[in-house]
């Protein structure tokens, strides 16, 4: 029996999980076509009072981009499902470049960087979603922050070819925060509003119904990279009403944050 | 607020053991408040003590308001400690 136990013990461990490294083609390049939408509504009217914000239009609708320019967001070895790593900060700018040559990686305040995760590895292709603080220096007085950009890449696992990229504003109410400085006044001006749309976004191949073995679900790789940003991203923030009555019902005391701008991203 | 003291280690240790957490838009609260929902009038309270811009309030667990700290007014992790203080935890 106690011959047995070592066995035992190989029998029940668990096997380490699988791990990736994604490749890239030297020679592959992606083109993204760019959109960019005016604000639909903010809290002090900044967005419709300043020209440069009236009807943004990106710098070129469309560009091809070079797998060097994407082989910055690999990871250095090779990676779990659901791992995340640290992107050189300078590695969305050749992107977000063709939405305006303002982009910068530095931000004036708040959490700068980018970290991408594996989300799906499946026998042909794999997935990463990746995420970005940047802000974009439209003219020397306007400085237009955007709360985050969520990128996705499709990458073929054996041609190491970007199959489909998309580098987007997520859509949510409130997502832009603006300065605008009053050069006569020596101070800047702030808004906040929303913007449905600033993305580039390569036109979909035909036939990439997705087919994965491993997985996580987007809403836990976004979890994972925004704790990647943030200390209290750990916390299990719940929606006000799931809060009360988790409260009620554990009897205990409630954190209300209210704010005018997401908690979790850096428009507010 | 996030790089205060909502990245301080103390903070973040009592708000898992000892808190519910949650954040809201204002807009949305006042919605909330508005609505007919059994949390209304928790909401609507809230939204009336709100202080401009970001407002960091402590609730009982039956929605009483226990206090709350402007992060205007004070943006330490003193400070955040003793809004925690206010819920007797």
């Amino acid at each position: 029996m106690l011959l047995l136990a070592p066995l035992l013990t190989l029998f029940v461990q668990t096997p380490a999980p699988e791990r990736f490294l994604p490749r890239l083609d030297p020679a592959a390049s992606i083109t993204l076509e760019a959109s960019w939408s005016p604000c639909k509504r903010s809290k002090y009217g900044l967005f419709a009072e300043t020209e440069v914000l009236r009807a943004p239009a990106p710098a070129e609708a469309r560009r091809t981009h070079p797998a060097a320019e994407l082989a910055p967001f690999l990871p250095p070895g090779p990676v779990e499902v659901g791992e995340v790593w640290p992107v050189p900060r300078a590695a969305i700018l050749p992107f977000l470049r063709q939405l305006h040559p303002g982009a910068r990686a530095e931000l004036a305040y708040g959490e700068p960087g980018t970290f991408a995760c594996l989300r799906a590895v499946g026998p042909r292709r794999l997935e990463l979603l990746f995420r970005a603080h940047a802000e974009l220096q439209l003219t020397p007085e306007v400085l237009y922050r955007p709360a985050q950009f969520e990128g996705r890449l499709l990458l073929d696992r054996e041609l190491g070819t970007p199959l489909a990229l998309s580098i987007v504003l997520p859509d949510r109410d409130t997502n832009v925060d603006v300065n605008v400085l009053q050069p006569d006044q020596g101070y800047s001006l702030a808004d906040i509003g929303h913007v449905p749309e600033l993305s580039l976004v390569s036109p979909a191949p035909p036939g990439l119904a997705p087919s994965w073995e491993r997985e996580i679900p987007d809403a836990s790789a976004r979890r994972s990279l925004a704790r990647a940003f943030y200390r209290f991203a750990r916390l299990d923030w719940l929606p006000f009403e799931d809060a009360l009555t988790h409260a009620s019902a554990t009897e205990k005391p409630v954190l209300v944050l209210v704010l005018f701008g997401t908690l979790d991203d850096e428009s507010c | 607020m996030r790089a205060g003291p909502l990245s301080d280690a103390r903070v973040l240790d009592r708000l898992e053991r000892d808190f519910v957490c949650t954040w809201i838009l204002h807009d949305d609260l006042v919605r909330l408040g508005d609505g007919p929902g059994p949390w209304a009038p928790i909401a609507k309270d809230v939204a009336q003590a709100y202080a401009y811009p970001v407002d960091s309030l402590v609730l009982s667990s039956e929605g009483e308001i226990l206090g709350h700290v402007a992060a205007n007014e004070d943006s330490s992790i003193e400070g955040y400690l003793r809004l925690l203080d206010a819920a007797g935890r």
